[in-house]
């Protein structure tokens, strides 16, 4: 499941001038990780941070590497039991060129946007 | 007007302070996501992409208007001010907090609404055509024998753990608004030869990754045996449905892989069986139900308005809505109005909150209190007297809910697709939207004539892409969003899944390509044929080979 949703790259993002996807993606040989869970409370998309959880993806802490992706993923636990999040799961980001992360598939940016057709709604709202 | 009865409101009231309950256990961690998903999903709750997504049973798709303004107040109040009505004839809320669902249901209880039975492997909440108890081509208000079914299903012992979830739907009239032929079962009221009046009962429809016309089990059922056969139904499945492979458990591939004919007989031969055994419904109940769902008082008028013709006559535009938005009424100098919630360029099913208060007031004042909601994501005011026509249509305009273009190109049916659902491989909105601006001259939208776009953003076919005159379903290729196209599909009685015209086009490319079909069928088409009639009587090639003919 996450595979298949994980490993989006769409057209759009290319469109929006995210051009850097595929040229950091080739001089790094893979995207950077970070970790995504929706908050229990209320079921917003949140993202693991440099102290706890955020937000703005762009907060969001980002690794290198599947270990350390497994590590972070690792991190969010605790908070799962502790009733702050539920379904964490690793994401591709890359950052775009002025070093923001961008999530590079399609849902992602989704999530971590809002609903495309409604700029008025989700954190897209909020920027 | 439709009301459950005590004993549902009690069920309905200690359902709400079990669901606080569980909701204060799951945020101190009493309970973990596992064990709490299933009980939010008994109430109606998802976890979306953006948001929690609390989904709203709308019985028959019938409001009051005291109804319909609660759902606005609750847009307002736990939501970001707007509801999405969708082809289950449900509405959504797509950003309410787990915390304030418990408060939510409670003031739905207030309105005699609920969330129950829209998840889960039972009997789903029956639906019936939204033009129930007004259509001049009704032979019976199909409420009364989906509400038979309803009681009659939903705290069913034996139904309550089906192999997979179970959609009935039921239509009064000839002409099919309800899609009885793509549910698990399907009813028909229809007359006998010698006039009596009963039901065609089909099973084995459905959409989602196999879809299938639903096939005749019975051409006529007399009226009092209903529930015995549809229990023999019920019981052929619960012993042969594949309960083995999640895929294969809907009724119909069990109808699919053992044929029609011996589904029939084994039905056939349970109901010899149970018949006379089992429950059947007392002429009592049925009255009981019936008085649910008595006609309001009409007026007695003449059958056409003086006023309303002048007015056609003098107003191009409102001539133009009428033409668009109205059918005939079986009731003398009555008509049915649908409000289109199809904006050029808006997000198909979508209502703000002020949009809902306004319905509610129309409602109240021209309609008998009463809305309906279409499985084609729009509303329907069902008894309005024509001389009030005038005056109704300048009110919906103000509000920006008289688009003329009901069952036109631009009445599309959009599933949430990736916007909102996690299930999704591609955005569905969107694509509506712009396929909706693309042909967003009102006048020429006429001139094409009755045009069924449905798209659905994955496989489950929310959207209901199988059965539009033109279907689109997005896909995922290699993580690029993609868009299938088929032709010819067909959700009335004339039923018929779409056939697939090609490869598939891209994000950027689907809207020219849909242009394109609609321009072939234009330059195809003979006299006062609908899109759909010209594809079956040219076939696929023509589209297809044109559709993918180099520039
Ligand atoms: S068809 Fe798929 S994408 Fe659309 S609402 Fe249904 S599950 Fe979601």
């Amino acid at each position: 499941m996450m595979s298949k949703t994980e490993s989006k790259s769409s057209k759009r993002a290319s469109e929006e001038g995210v051009l850097a996807i595929s040229t950091a993606r080739g001089a790094r040989g893979e995207a950077l990780k970070a970790v995504t869970a929706n908050r229990l409370v209320d079921g917003l998309v949140v993202y693991l941070g440099g102290d706890g959880w955020v937000e703005a993806l762009a907060a969001a802490r980002s690794v290198s590497g599947k270990e350390a992706a497994a590590a972070l993923l690792a991190e969010a636990e605790p908070d799962v039991a502790a009733c702050r999040v539920v379904g964490p799961y690793v994401i591709d980001v890359v950052p775009d060129e002025a070093g923001t992360l961008q999530a590079t598939s399609e849902r992602e940016r989704i999530r971590a946007l809002g609903p495309t057709m409604r700029p008025d709604l989700g954190k897209q709202a909020e920027a | 007007m439709y009301r459950y009865d005590e004993f549902d409101q009690t069920f309905v009231a200690q359902r709400v302070a079990q669901f606080r309950d569980q909701v204060a256990r799951r945020l101190v961690g009493e309970l973990t996501e596992d064990e709490f998903r299933p009980l939010r999903l008994m109430n109606g709750l998802y976890l979306q992409l953006h948001a929690y997504m609390l989904r709203v049973a709308v019985p028959y798709g019938t409001l009051s208007s005291r109804q319909m303004r609660k759902l606005a107040h609750i847009a307002r109040r736990y939501d970001k001010g707007y509801g999405h009505f969708t082809t289950r004839q449900n509405i959504q809320y797509n950003w309410p907090a787990l915390k304030d669902v418990p408060d939510i249901l409670m003031e739905l209880a207030e309105v005699e609404m609920h969330a129950l039975q829209t998840s889960g492997n039972c009997i789903r909440n029956v639906t019936a055509d939204q033009y129930s108890g007004a259509a001049a081509d009704e032979i019976e208000d199909p409420r009364i024998c989906a509400e038979v079914i309803r009681q009659w299903s939903s705290l069913h012992p034996e139904f309550s753990f089906l192999p997979r979830k179970f959609k009935v739907a039921v239509t009064g009239a000839p002409h099919d608004r309800a899609a009885v032929a793509v549910h698990d079962i399907g009813i028909r009221i229809v007359r006998g030869d010698d006039g009596e009046v009963g039901y065609a009962v089909l099973a084995g429809g459905g959409q989602g990754r196999t879809p299938m016309i639903g096939k005749t089990v019975r051409a006529f059922l007399p009226k009092p045996y209903l529930l015995s056969y549809l229990e023999a139904i019920l019981r052929v499945y619960n012993e042969f449905g594949r309960r083995d492979n999640m895929f294969k458990a809907r009724i119909k591939i069990l109808v699919h892989e053992v044929g029609i004919d011996e589904f029939r007989r084994r039905v056939e031969e349970e109901w010899e069986h149970i018949r006379g055994t089992a429950v059947e419904v007392p002429e009592e109940e049925v009255r009981r139900i019936a008085s649910y769902f008595a006609p309001p008082t009409f007026a007695r008028l003449p059958a056409v308005s003086e006023g309303f013709e002048r007015q056609q006559r003098t107003d191009a535009q409102f001539a133009l809505w009428a033409r668009a938005s109205l059918h005939p009424h079986k009731q003398p100098g009555y008509a049915i109005v649908n409000i289109s919630l199809k904006p050029i360029g808006g997000v198909p099913g979508d209502a703000t909150a002020e949009q809902m208060d306004i319905i509610a007031d129309l409602a109240e004042r021209y309609a008998f209190d009463e809305v309906r909601v279409t499985h084609e994501q729009n509303l329907t005011l069902p008894h309005v007297r024509q001389d009030d026509l005038y005056a109704l249509w300048q009110e919906l305009d103000a509000a920006g809910l008289a688009t003329a273009n009901i069952n036109t190109v631009t009445d599309i049916i959009a599933c949430p697709g990736l916007d909102y659902c996690n299930l999704a491989n591609a955005r569905a909105i969107p694509i509506a939207q712009k396929i909706s601006e693309r042909f967003g001259d009102i006048e020429q939208a006429h001139d094409i004539g009755e045009l069924k776009i449905k798209i659905s953003g994955c496989i489950n076919a929310c959207g209901h892409h199988h059965v539009g005159h033109i279907g689109i379903l997005g896909v995922d290729k290699k993580g690029v969003e993609f868009y299938q196209l088929t032709l010819g599909g067909d959700a009335t009685e004339t039923a018929a899944l779409g056939e697939l015209v090609g490869p598939a086009f891209g994000y950027d490319d689907v809207v020219d390509a849909v242009e394109k079909l609609v321009r072939i069928y234009l330059g195809l088409r003979q006299e006062n044929e609908r899109f759909l009639d010209t594809y079956r009587r040219v076939g696929l090639q023509p589209f297809k080979e044109k559709l993918y003919a180099a520039h």
